[in-house]
């Protein structure tokens, strides 16, 4: 109850996002959609590439177009002018993805309703003395109005459900129940997250049905007009006004301070998280750590692998905890065998050249890939290395969160020893451990520093090959944040403080006691600090 | 004061002509009807006047309303001077009777005041109760709205010069009352000295209304003349054929009312044809 209590607490910020997303967005795929339909109508060569445009933007995932705006982002605000640069994540992304998505069910519908209106009621428009814009706004227009309503209503409910993913591009939305819930199996999360969903996608149609059947009988046309008009603007303006206020934010950033040679403060500082409770506690770890410090902190939480590395790089971000085999492997693009100090020292002469990220160096453990078994079952087959494996794996399933199967270090581990399984199931980590107690899967991928491995009473199974590349979770800050010199020093305290077993416990506390992430942020704290006395 | 010169139209490349060639001219005052089946060029003349259709350009083909040739006017400016009566809907159906009524005196630019004074007298004239002012067109009868139709030609004409076009105005009218609708047209037309063209398949209606009659077909016109003309020498066995219908219509009915059977019953008896002739 007290779980309901706290999750609901956070659902007037969340919700009133989640209703100016939607919103604004809709009402920018009107401002778009309305003047293509209407244009072409009468014009094959407008309406042809406008329809095929939107049918081919509604058929990409929506994780990954918003994906692709930020990344496209990037590219537009760094050649903006200075003082109208916006931050790529978070607002304007969303926005821009979830436009597109709405402009499709509305165009579709601008299309098909006026090219309904009966032709003998145009014509006689026509025969009255009306010219051809007279025809279109005062007949046409209030006559398809309906279907055109038809297609808001529809674009609503699709932005609604889709405007849960903006959560992966550090956008705050009701998506934040849906994935923190998946994320620490909260389904009291996930259950409100969901139905505060659902209940604003109804709210919201059925506003706009009100509107549709109030706006086309029983005001007067000029009220009809003038409220259509003032919800137009309405629009806009929220539009305008949260947008510029990102810009604002970014604006108050300043790119040029901090030369070097200079002392340069960070004002706020943006910490990022991906998609799991590790990350998820040393985040707050980190805010907690720069808070006492006197800086303001705000985290950006389940970002995708990719999206938070390339927010890194973009300086979208400040500072967040990535493993070194994940960049050595994905964003270098090495082949393994070298040490885990290799490693770790040529990844930072990389990141560092490369991008300009600056590496602080290890927390102290690695949190490794590694291939996990049940213990009995481990025994029965007389499985200890991954090479035992290879013999059994085609009477077996494999479990892996979803990116593993496209990252390289599953094609190498395929490769290295010649691994076929009968069957791959890509699943959110927190299901993995569930999947495979319960016989679902036979195989997963754990990580090393999940307190669940102990719990659930699996065999890591032994890498003798050497085809995983280590994983130290290393602290990366972004080129400009590094140049705050005393921010630097307040996370450089971090590094070497944290060994597995202290990370495995700290996990175990949010996976296994089903602890919030913050008390277990608040006992590893505790912990630092009685290393810290040392 | 309406006169077609020479006109033609074909719709499409290897069409027949919808209209070939034609010249005809309505005088001042006059009602013109145009006869014929569908697809003989009556709609696609008519519409020539208001400029819904374009002649074919390079026949040398004018129309010319009032001595001017109206495709040297705007078609806004030249369809606003004129009432246009569809059968179908014609009404804008998401209008108020008054809306519809106001339209033309609307586009014109006139204040609200007025309009709204008009629209009272037109559904006077027309014999619609100011009640109805408020009403859609979907929840009128099809005679209503066949008034209002009419009421919305007239709306705009001031001055007693006006022209009206009708197509088949009464094709959406129930039997029982397209007959009072006719008179009160017809008088209105009278009363108001309108000058009219009327468009209809309907020999009878043609017959009872006009002053003069055109019958078309094949985008020709066969036959000009007043109903009487027409009538004592219709001048082409098309044209012969077209006025004996109601002729032996009307003989049949007048047959009732001397005592003599009519068709319907003379079939039941299983009797031969011609019966009524002898």
């Amino acid at each position: 109850m007290s779980e309901l209590v706290e999750q609901l607490g956070r659902l007037p910020g969340l919700l009133a996002w989640h209703v100016v997303l939607t919103v604004v967005s809709v009402g920018a795929g009107v401002l778009i959609a309305v003047p293509v339909g209407v244009l072409g109508r009468d014009r094959a060569w407008v309406r042809g590439p406008g329809l095929a445009v939107a049918s081919v933007v509604q058929t990409v995932p929506g994780l990954a177009l918003l994906a692709l705006v930020f990344a496209l982002l990037v590219v537009v605000r760094d050649v903006l002018p200075e003082g109208w640069r916006f931050s790529a994540l978070g607002f304007w992304p969303t926005v821009i993805a979830l436009s597109f998505y709405a402009v499709l069910p509305v165009l579709r519908n601008v299309v098909t309703g006026l090219r309904g209106v009966d032709g003998d009621v145009v014509e006689a428009a026509r025969g009255l003395g009306m010219s051809r814009r007279q025809v279109l706004w005062r007949v046409e227009w209030p006559l398809a109005l309906p279907v055109v309503l038809a297609g808001v209503r529809t674009a609503v409910v699709w932005t609604v459900g889709v405007a849960t993913l903006s959560t992966a591009i550090g956008q705050e939305s009701l998506g934040d129940y849906i994935f923190a819930g998946l994320q620490t199996f909260n389904l009291t999360a996930i259950v409100v997250g969901c139905v505060a969903a659902a209940g604003l996608a109804l709210a919201l149609d059925a506003v706009v049905g009100w509107v549709g059947r109030g706006g086309v009988r029983g005001m007067r046309r000029r009220t009809r007009w003038g409220l259509g008009a003032a919800v137009g603007l309405g629009v806009v303006a929220l539009g305008v006004l949260v947008g510029l206020g990102e810009v604002r934010w970014w604006a108050d950033r300043p790119a040029e301070a901090g030369r070097p040679g200079e002392v340069f403060e960070l004002e706020r500082v943006r910490i990022g998280a991906k998609n799991f409770n590790e990350q998820f506690i040393l985040a707050r770890v980190m805010e907690r750590r720069v808070e006492e410090a006197g800086y303001t902190a705000e985290r950006v939480e389940s970002l995708g692998s990719l999206n938070v590395f390339e927010a890194l790089a973009a300086g979208e971000i400040d500072v967040y905890v990535d493993y070194s085999g994940t960049i050595w492997a994905n964003a270098m693009g090495r082949e393994p065998g070298l040490s885990r100090d290799e490693v770790l020292e040529k990844m930072t002469a990389w990141l560092l050249s490369e991008k300009g990220i600056v590496c602080l160096g290890s927390l102290g453990f690695e949190n490794a890939y590694a291939l996990a078994m049940r213990e009995d079952d481990a025994a029965r087959l007389g499985v200890r290395t991954v090479g035992d494996l290879v013999r059994h794996a085609p009477g077996l399933r494999i479990g892996s969160d979803i990116e593993f199967f496209e990252r390289p270090e599953w094609a190498a581990v395929r490769d290295g020893y010649g691994l076929r399984f009968a069957d791959q199931r890509p699943m959110v980590p927190t299901l993995m451990y569930p999947a495979i107690t319960s016989g679902e899967v036979d195989v997963i991928t754990a990580f090393t520093s999940d307190g669940r491995i102990v719990r659930d009473r699996l065999r890591l199974l032994e890498d003798t090959r050497g085809v995983f590349p280590p994983y130290d979770a290393v602290v990366l800050v972004s080129e400009r944040a590094a140049r705050d010199e005393r921010f630097v020093e307040v996370l450089r305290g971090l590094v070497g403080a944290i060994d597995l077993e202290v990370m495995q416990r700290a996990n175990a506390m949010v996976d296994v006691d089903v602890k919030s992430v913050g008390e277990a942020a608040g006992w590893l704290i505790g912990e630092l600090g009685v290393e810290g006395a040392q | 004061m309406i006169q077609w010169d020479g006109v033609s139209k074909r719709y499409g490349k290897g069409d027949p002509p919808a209209v070939d060639g034609v010249s005809l001219s309505v005088e001042r005052g006059e009602m013109l009807v145009m006869v014929g089946e569908s697809g003989s060029g009556k709609t696609t003349l008519l519409k020539m006047v208001n400029r819904l259709v374009e002649p074919d350009a390079g026949t040398g083909g004018v129309v010319r309303v009032g001595g001017k040739d109206v495709s040297k006017v705007s078609a806004e400016e030249l369809r606003r001077g004129m009432g246009y009566v569809i059968q179908s809907v014609g009404l804008l159906p998401h209008w108020t009777v008054a809306e519809n009524v106001g339209a033309v005196p609307g586009l014109l630019g006139w204040d609200r005041k007025r309009v709204e004074r008009r629209v009272g007298e037109v559904l006077e004239t027309v014999g619609l109760e100011a009640g109805l002012r408020g009403r859609l067109p979907s929840e009128l009868s099809g005679g209503q709205r066949q008034r209002v139709g009419v009421a919305r030609a007239l709306a705009g004409q001031v001055g007693g010069a006006g022209v009206l076009l009708m197509d088949e105005p009464f094709g959406a009218v129930d039997p029982i009352n397209r007959g009072a609708l006719r008179e009160r047209v017809r008088g209105l037309h009278d009363e108001l000295g309108l000058t009219s063209v009327l468009v209809t398949h309907d020999m009878g209606e043609a017959l009872l209304l006009a002053d003069r009659l055109a019958v078309v077909r094949g985008g020709k016109v066969l036959r000009v003349g007043t109903p009487a003309e027409v009538v004592a020498d219709p001048g082409d066995p098309y044209v012969a054929e077209l006025v004996s219908a109601p002729e032996r219509e009307a003989r049949r009915l007048a047959g009732l009312w001397a005592g003599r059977p009519v068709a319907s019953d003379r079939a039941k008896r299983g009797d031969g044809e011609g019966v009524i002739d002898e």
